[in-house]
């Protein structure tokens, strides 16, 4: 009697829990929308290259915001996205350390209990590698100005000027846009023009020059205008305000704390420009007088070179100027750099210096978003992405990203490029901007994937 | 052991696998010792001078995140077996006096959705667990009417795990995520409380109440895995939390339509809005005090079931509930997945003899896909939830 039920139970129990293996879910369904990613072009500067912590090699190549966005486009129609990589494991970067010798990538380390990033010998093989393909996908080019990439004569070729061009570009003479054009894109990423200020203002200003405003529209309009002609669809990244990128804004301008005895001390060896200060205001109008250098207990003011200042060629920074993050933390502890010996101009960018960028800055994006809606292109406003990152921060998948220095997440140690993890929230406002311009349904990057700052 | 979410939030309903036969009804109904956790007012009006009853349940369930459009990222939970449990055991002293002690464990969650999924910065897995140990008396003021009340000694226990943003290299180098593993247990208590009627001969009603219980974790153990740079700000250090067990208070209606059958019906009210906040404060003060928004609501149970005695030996039984979620809109966590739920239950008892029954009960959980989030983090997808729960017990008296 009572297996009879028990089988009937047993029956039951078989049908409840075949139906209930796994629950029904709804797939989500990439489209390509109106857009056609069968060839993906990406050009661009260091960004587009894969340029991370100081350098370019493979790790950062392979967490690149194109390549991010190259496989992503793969659900929505790509079929592959290639890239010049580097052969070797390791990696370089531009800052000379030695004769022939530059660095490679920067790692984290605790140097006199805080946090440093420290090069590691870069490996310079990287820059004969001859890695042409043309099947490349990937045109980024690392020091890349709107103005190089399709440099004619009377200039010299690029790939002569730029050693990480001259890795993959199909001639001598070649230019970057010719090679990728020649590659018969059927979608471009172009995100182009950081360079263009950010030359100038990584040299605290005072070498590189920002590009013509008039310049610049020009050849964007030029290059938009030629994948247009081949019948590619485009998306266009804008540049980020300079102030809302590490590099420029991690050294305080009150930097050095000082005491008592050592405030009133340096207050004293000012007596003198102090008095040159008085001479000099007698003899102007009230809204040309210039201020005091005075020291008190607690965060100071550095003292900064200023060529064209009246007095000494020296002054105090002002609150709204920046130092740069290569600015030399023992000179300031240990030669007295900012209190005794003015900061170096090189490692200011001072209130002229910042007006000229920002105005560069807006200019070119004014002309980046006239060129996309002139060919039909989408525009990534990664200047406001950049700034909700250096104010409110980001909160993404269960962690808030900022654009602090080191522990940002967002930033790698070279203060300007992103790690992998930024690539990929840059990646995705590519994403984003191309569904909604052309109505369609490439997914998202996990950004909880890719690689942040490595702590030691 | 373990539970994962079969009822809302983190409360297990599988008291009984009679009562779980007949969707989980049984405030209103005489069901000997497990009477002192549906309603301790029906233990007063016990048949037999002794009763005991035990119970286990297996319970297979599944989850499935979808990220947020557009995204072709789903992640599937690895739940372990959850097994709840029961045991009754109660004995008429007198006409008037019954007493009795019921070990129960009504709340749990246990949760695996791996290391490295897309959502570890909120939560990798999560084993929740409360023991109830409930003496109980229960008086018959008339042989119609019955109270009940029992004292509720609550043994919790914790034990999670999440990532934090920090990749690192170990010492044999094998890239690493920083982590936190979270674990504790303390004893609390509370009381419950019932009241039972025998409105006609064929017509009983209960209404039962559960008090909350404040589970306090003081002192549980916080133990970080960071690189070694880090390791002076996040020490491995203890901290404070607190979790309420939400009370509940049940109105339950039985009714004896013939010899063949008996239909049940309860309405639970759970008091869930107790959970404001699950925050941690560390004890180290270089490790930030953690705040997290819950805010649930309250909610109702509504339950129906029904049993038809094939004869004397045999009875089959069935039932069907709908159970409410307490989290609303942007607040829900992986953690707790919660959805409203669809209950439906089949059961069969058999008496081998007049002392020694056998029920068995077989309960599907069907929850709604949730396309919702937690707002604090962003993380945000469709969740589907199902569960099958097969459920064995005996019961003997004399």
């Amino acid at each position: 009697m009572i297996k009879k039920y028990t089988d009937h139970l047993l029956l039951m129990s078989l049908a409840l829990g075949l139906w209930s293996c796994e629950p029904n879910v709804d797939t989500f369904v990439p489209s390509h929308g109106s857009a056609d990613f069968t060839k993906f072009i990406a050009i661009g500067d260091s960004y587009t290259a894969g340029y991370t912590d100081g350098a370019l090699g493979r790790r950062g190549q392979e967490e690149s915001f194109s390549y991010i966005l190259g496989k992503q486009l793969m659900y929505a129609g790509s079929e592959s996205f290639n890239q010049p990589l580097v052969k070797s494991e390791a990696s370089v970067g531009t800052t000379v350390l030695a004769e022939n010798q530059n660095n490679g990538y920067f790692e984290l380390k605790v140097v006199d209990g805080a946090f440093k990033p420290v090069p590691v010998l870069g490996d310079m093989g990287i820059f004969t590698e001859s890695v042409y393909s043309a099947n490349n996908q990937n045109f980024g080019v690392p020091g890349a100005k709107v103005t190089h990439l399709a440099l004619e004569a009377p200039y010299p070729p690029y790939s002569t000027l730029n050693p990480f061009f001259k890795r993959f570009a199909s001639t001598p003479e070649a230019t970057v846009m010719g090679d990728a054009l020649a590659a018969h894109p059927t979608f471009v990423s172009l995100w182009i023009g950081n360079n263009d200020v950010l030359g100038y203002a990584l040299a605290g200003g005072e070498d590189d020059e920002i590009t013509d405003v008039a310049l610049f529209a020009g050849l964007i309009d030029q290059y938009a205008g030629a994948i247009a002609a081949g019948g590619a669809k485009a998306v266009m990244g804008n540049i980020p305000a300079i102030e809302s990128i590490p590099y420029f804004n991690t050294v305080a301008y009150n930097v050095l704390p000082l005491d008592a005895d050592k405030a009133a001390q340096l207050n004293a060896g000012y007596t003198k420009y102090n008095e040159g200060v008085d001479l000099y205001n007698s003899q102007v109008p009230e809204n040309m007088q210039l201020p005091y250098i005075s020291f008190q207990e607690g965060a100071n003011a550095l003292i900064i070179e200023d060529e064209d200042y009246p007095i000494n060629g020296m002054r105090q920074i002002k609150t709204d100027e920046k130092l740069v993050l290569t600015l030399p933390s023992d000179k300031i502890a240990n030669e007295g750099w900012g209190t005794m010996v003015p900061v170096p101009a090189e490692y200011v960018l001072d209130e002229e210096e910042l007006e000229d960028i920002d105005v560069a800055t807006k200019a070119y994006n004014t002309a980046i978003k006239a060129t996309c809606e002139k060919y039909g292109f989408a525009m990534v406003d990664l200047n406001k992405k950049m700034e909700e990152l250096s104010t409110t921060g980001l909160i993404i998948d269960g962690h808030r990203y900022t654009s602090q220095f080191v522990t940002g997440g967002v930033f790698s140690l070279d203060g300007i490029h992103a790690t992998g993890r930024g690539s990929a929230i840059i990646a995705n406002a590519f994403i984003d901007a191309i569904n909604a311009k052309f109505n369609a349904s490439v997914p998202r990057a996990n950004i909880n994937d890719y690689n942040t700052v490595e702590f030691p | 052991m373990g539970f994962q979410l079969f009822a809302e939030g983190y409360q297990v309903n599988l008291q009984g696998n009679r009562q779980t036969g007949m969707g989980h009804t049984g405030a209103g109904l005489l069901m000997g010792a497990s009477s002192m956790h549906f309603n301790p007012g029906a233990l007063s009006l016990m048949k037999s001078k002794y009763d005991f009853s035990a119970g286990a349940s297996g319970v297979f369930s599944k989850n499935t995140f979808q990220k947020k459009a557009p995204s072709v990222y789903e992640a599937k939970s690895d739940n372990p077996v959850g097994t709840p449990f029961y045991f009754y055991g109660a004995t008429k002293l007198n006409d008037k006096l019954a007493m009795g002690l019921s070990v129960t464990s009504p709340y749990g969650n246990t949760l695996k959705w791996g290391d490295d999924w897309d959502g570890k910065y909120l939560i990798q897995d999560i084993s929740l667990q409360a023991i109830f140990i409930q003496p109980t008396v229960a008086y018959q003021i008339t042989d119609k009417l019955g109270i009940g009340v029992g004292f509720m000694a609550v043994s919790g226990s914790v034990d999670l795990n999440k990532a934090l943003p920090v990749q690192y290299t170990d010492e044999q180098g094998n890239p690493m995520n920083a982590g936190v593993n979270i674990s504790g247990n303390t004893w609390a208590f509370g009381f419950n409380a019932g009241i039972f009627y025998k409105v006609s001969d064929n017509f009983t009603a209960g209404l039962s109440y559960r008090s909350e219980v404040m589970v306090k974790l003081d002192g549980g153990d916080a133990d970080f895995s960071v690189p070694g740079s880090l390791a002076g700000l996040y020490p491995d250090t203890k901290f404070d939390s607190e979790l309420p067990l939400p009370s509940n208070i049940t109105l339950g209606l039985g009714y004896q339509l013939n010899d063949k059958w008996l239909l049940a019906a309860d309405l639970q009210y759970v008091g869930w809005s107790a959970y404001e906040s699950l925050n941690f404060d560390f004890e180290a003060p270089s490790v930030p005090d953690s705040y997290n928004q819950r805010d649930f609501e309250n909610t109702m149970i509504y339950r129906l079931g029904a049993e038809y005695s094939l004869n004397e030996k045999a009875q089959f039984r069935a039932g069907v509930y709908y159970d409410s979620t307490p989290i609303s809109e942007d607040l829900l966590t992986p953690e707790t997945p919660g959805t409203n739920k669809i209950g439906m239950s089949l059961g069969f008892g058999y008496k081998f003899t007049d002392k020694l029954s056998l029920d068995a009960s077989l309960l599907y959980i069907h929850g709604e896909k949730r396309e919702d989030g937690y707002a604090p983090s962003d993380f945000y997808g469709t969740y589907y939830t199902n569960a099958i729960i097969p459920g064995i017990g005996i019961n003997y008296s004399f």
